[in-house]
């Protein structure tokens, strides 16, 4: 029998265990805990403006953009757009056809920078050279070809939301010309010799143009349509049209940056103290913030042990910066290496741990133009890891972050962010929103 | 009948007596096993009480064997096969020729509750071994290991970020285990006809295990206890004619410095921030002193057994290094009843049972918030004889634990109990014809 009492004890054991709930909410506020936690929001952060790169890549991204704006954060920005046409596939036999009219067909993609409200003016002009690539195989925001005769300098009015075709009429000698070149198979509109004859034509801001806008560079959204009729027994109107040739087309930006004459030395940053306490992030030219910590070991004075639970920052655009130009919807955020001036050298990436890839793009709510409602337009960011791995580092081992617009926004739209740093507030005295970049850190820190 | 089945397994013949021999070594080997290995199997919380987060936890103020059914008592009570643990001087009623051995396991089913929440939990794990002999007419003595203290518990605490309220509070989770085990030398000597005095020698030892638990950070902190410590115990028992016994027994301990050595390990989630001792606490175990007394009533074949114990413990002679903990002086109450049907060989197996009632209350050494906390239980056993001179003890306490605050937490529980008490006969001669 005491056999089967022992196998009764272990029964017992196997029986009941131990069995108790993880999340033990009865006596909580007995214990006293050793750790206390924190939020700390006066983390110093120093940002300096910077020039990305010289030029991004413009061509065969099927847009362009042509217009010139006076940015009363930046300074000027002018863009025009280099378009070459394919030799038109439209055959016509009737030597005896009749020339009617010519048109640029363009349409806007959507993209605007100023103000869009007034009259644009689109100028015209025959290129004289062929469009070549550099030995790269690309061609930059920073790439130029002659441009000769004008063709036109048009005031239009652009519905940019709507996204319609619009046509520019072009001289009736410009059209007659091509038509007669291409109909008569004269030796100059041969294939080979086409592009010689017409390399194509640059669009650019004519006179009193204070907006710019964005053009889609596709087969079915820029050609060039030349109007004309035959009579037989009766009179039959006709198109023949140029298609462009997206690959070789491209766009050119010039950004004076007039408002900071310190930014005519490009390889050095730009403090935001010389930029009247704001931090500029922008497409096209492209430039970028980079946000240094120089304080952060400061935090380890709050206790024997200090480690981060959390680290947030926010980035918030300085009021109606944005009425006229948009803010990139998504903003990306890197590690910035000062040893290697390297502005994008790892992402950070996502909260959620190594599985997750990417970089974050600040969630900016969709909602911050709504008139009657709306949020908040600010940019969040987890640095939570950036923040905990840069605590105690010195010298060039402390690393910055850098903010940027994602690379394809970067080359095809305009879009610009201007926030606020951590002195914005008190220089411009504002009574509206609280502009001023700002680091939310949760500590947790241990004392003996 | 049952008992002549049992009869059967006795040595009546050499070959009976190697059978015997080995029983015995199998003991041994038992107890020794149990003795390396127990500490291991303690190794489960015995308790999931908030309150083990002070101190050294939930003194362990019963007694998992013999008299568990009764109250736990002991002080002034002894018997022809009980190993008394509170009092080592009742170990001289150990018969003659007898070798006991003792162990226990117990589960505790406990519900926990305030004016607004109730949490359930269980807790098994073995409690107590311990073997005893007596080795003269005069000299009886008993070897075992007890717990002394227990803790257990996991607390979920939603911390505020300060200086904000724009964070949702960050999940710190609190949780200790371990405890304090005793492993005695118990000797009792009988200085003259129904006077003994008892001394128990304890190594007093464990270990107990804080954990602090954030996102980031984590706090460990181990209390290594290593303490000689000796009690003392006394116990007079007259027969007054033939039918009835009364018992009166004390005990003291005295008040001993304990130095208590911290370890404090704290990891981050990227590295060990720091793994260093600490400066060795200083504390007290506590004075204590109890008296009780016992009678043993015959009547006919049936055995009726009164017994009641106080004891009290000088715990406040140790300041508390919580903030509104408090350690005061506790006392307990024990009393129980026993009825033993028939201590003959009755024909039916139940009538050869022992029979218990008993109740307890128990003021707690710590005092949270001003108010000293307390436990009350009554209990109920039962012993199942078997080989002719074992039992198994079985045991059931209901009972509850209380702050005294209004809307405190209280804890009501039920404790089941087992205790096998393996009984053999040594140093027998054998007879042949």
């Amino acid at each position: 029998m005491w056999k089967i009492a022992c196998a009764g004890l272990f029964f017992l054991g196997l029986l009941f265990g131990s069995c108790k709930n993880e999340d033990f909410k009865i006596g909580v506020y007995l214990p006293e805990s050793h750790a206390k936690v924190g939020m700390i929001d006066t983390v110093t952060i120093k940002v300096s403006n910077m020039i990305a790169v010289d030029s991004v890549v413009t061509s065969n991204k099927a847009i362009g953009f042509s217009g010139i704006y006076t940015d009363p954060q930046i300074g000027t920005v002018q863009t025009q757009t280099y378009v070459e046409f394919s030799r038109t596939t439209d055959s016509e036999n009737d030597r005896y056809a009749k020339f009617d009219s010519v048109t640029l067909v363009l349409r806007p993609n959507g993209n605007y920078y100023g103000d869009t409200v007034k009259y644009a003016s689109f100028k015209v002009s025959k290129l004289i050279n062929k469009i070549e690539k550099r030995e790269d195989g690309y061609l930059y925001s920073t790439s130029r070809v002659p441009v000769g005769d004008q063709l036109t300098d048009t005031m239009l009015r652009i519905k940019v939301r709507q996204q319609k075709n619009f046509e520019i009429t072009l001289p009736e000698s410009f059209g007659e010309w091509l038509f007669q070149g291409i109909l008569r198979n004269a030796d100059a509109f041969t294939t080979d010799n086409y592009l010689k004859t017409f390399p194509g034509i640059s669009i650019s801001p004519g006179a009193g143009s204070n907006c710019m806008h964005g053009l889609a560079i596709t087969d079915s959204t820029c050609m060039i349509r030349i109007y004309y009729h035959v009579s037989t027994t009766y009179k039959e109107d006709k198109i023949m049209t140029f298609k462009v040739n997206s690959a070789n087309s491209f766009y050119h930006l010039d950004n004076d940056r007039a408002k900071f004459p310190a930014y005519n030395a490009k390889s050095d940053p730009v403090p935001s103290s010389q930029t009247d306490n704001k931090g500029i992030v922008m497409s096209g030219t492209p430039l970028y913030t980079r946000l240094e910590f120089p304080h952060l070991n400061e935090l380890l004075s709050l206790g024997h042990i200090v480690k981060i639970q959390q680290a947030t920052l926010y980035v918030r655009p300085v009021d109606h910066s944005y009425d006229t130009v948009p803010l990139p919807p998504q903003l990306h955020i890197y590690y910035f290496d000062p040893t290697s001036n390297t502005p994008l050298s790892s992402a950070i990436r996502p909260p959620g741990g190594d599985t997750n890839t990417g970089v974050q793009t600040g969630n900016l709510p969709e909602n911050y133009q709504n008139i009657l409602r709306p949020d908040f337009p600010q940019y969040t960011f987890d640095i939570t890891d950036f923040i905990s791995t840069q605590l105690g580092k010195v010298g060039y081992s402390k690393w910055a972050l850098s903010l940027i617009i994602p690379d394809d926004s970067r080359e095809t739209t305009l879009q610009r962010l201007v926030f606020g740093d951590q002195k914005y507030w008190y220089r411009n005295d504002s009574q509206s929103m609280d502009n001023r970049i700002k680091v939310e850190v949760v500590y947790v820190v241990y004392n003996d | 009948m049952w008992y002549t089945m049992i009869e059967q397994e006795m040595p009546s013949n050499p070959a009976n007596r190697k059978s015997m021999t080995l029983k015995t070594g199998s003991f041994l080997l038992t107890f020794f096993m149990m003795l390396f290995f127990l500490p291991d199997m303690q190794a489960q919380n015995s308790t999931s009480s908030p309150f083990t987060i002070f101190g050294i936890g939930e003194i362990e103020t019963r007694d998992f064997g013999r008299t568990t059914g009764m109250g736990s008592v002991g002080i002034g009570f002894q018997s022809d096969n009980f190993l008394n643990r509170l009092n080592p001087a009742g170990l001289s009623g150990i018969d003659t020729l007898r070798f006991i051995l003792d162990v226990s396991a117990a589960v505790k089913f406990s519900e926990f509750r305030t004016s607004a929440q109730k949490e359930r939990t269980n807790d098994f794990n073995f409690r107590d071994l311990a073997v005893g002999v007596r080795l003269s007419k005069r000299w009886t003595s008993s070897v075992g290991l007890s717990p002394y203290s227990n803790v257990g518990y996991r607390l979920s605490v939603q911390q505020t970020v300060q200086g904000t309220t724009n964070y949702s509070p960050v999940n710190t989770s609190f949780s200790g285990s371990g405890g304090v085990n005793k492993f005695y030398w118990a000797n009792a000597y009988e200085v003259f006809r129904g006077f003994s005095l008892g001394v128990t020698s304890s190594y007093i030892f464990g270990n107990i295990t804080h954990h602090e638990d954030l996102d980031v950070l984590t706090i460990v902190d181990t209390y290594n206890i290593n303490k000689i410590y000796f009690d003392f115990g006394m116990l007079y028992s007259h027969w007054f004619g033939q039918y009835t016994n009364i018992s009166v027994g004390g005990v003291y301990g005295y008040e001993s410095k304990m130095s208590i050595q911290r370890t404090q390990m704290i990891t981050s989630n990227t590295a060990v921030e720091r793994n260093q001792r600490q400066p060795d606490l200083k504390t007290y175990l506590p004075e204590f002193y109890g008296a009780g007394f016992s009678i043993l009533r015959n009547k006919k074949a049936a055995e009726w057994v009164f017994a009641a114990d106080y004891q009290y413990r000088k715990w406040s002679a140790d300041p508390s290094r919580h903030k509104g903990l408090a350690y005061t002086d506790s006392r307990i109450y024990r009393a129980g009843l026993q009825l033993t049907p028939d201590k003959r060989r009755p024909e039916k197996y139940i009538r050869a049972m022992r029979f218990q009632l008993g109740a307890c209350y128990n003021q707690s050494y710590l005092t949270v918030n001003g108010y000293q906390m307390d436990d009350y239980s009554i209990s109920a056993g039962a012993a199942f004889p078997f080989r002719n001179m074992s039992y198994v003890n079985v045991a059931v306490n209901v009972g509850e634990s209380r702050t005294g605050q209004r809307g405190g937490i209280t804890e009501r529980y039920v404790l089941l109990s087992v205790n096998l008490s393996l009984i053999e006969r040594w140093f027998a001669k054998q007879q042949w014809d």
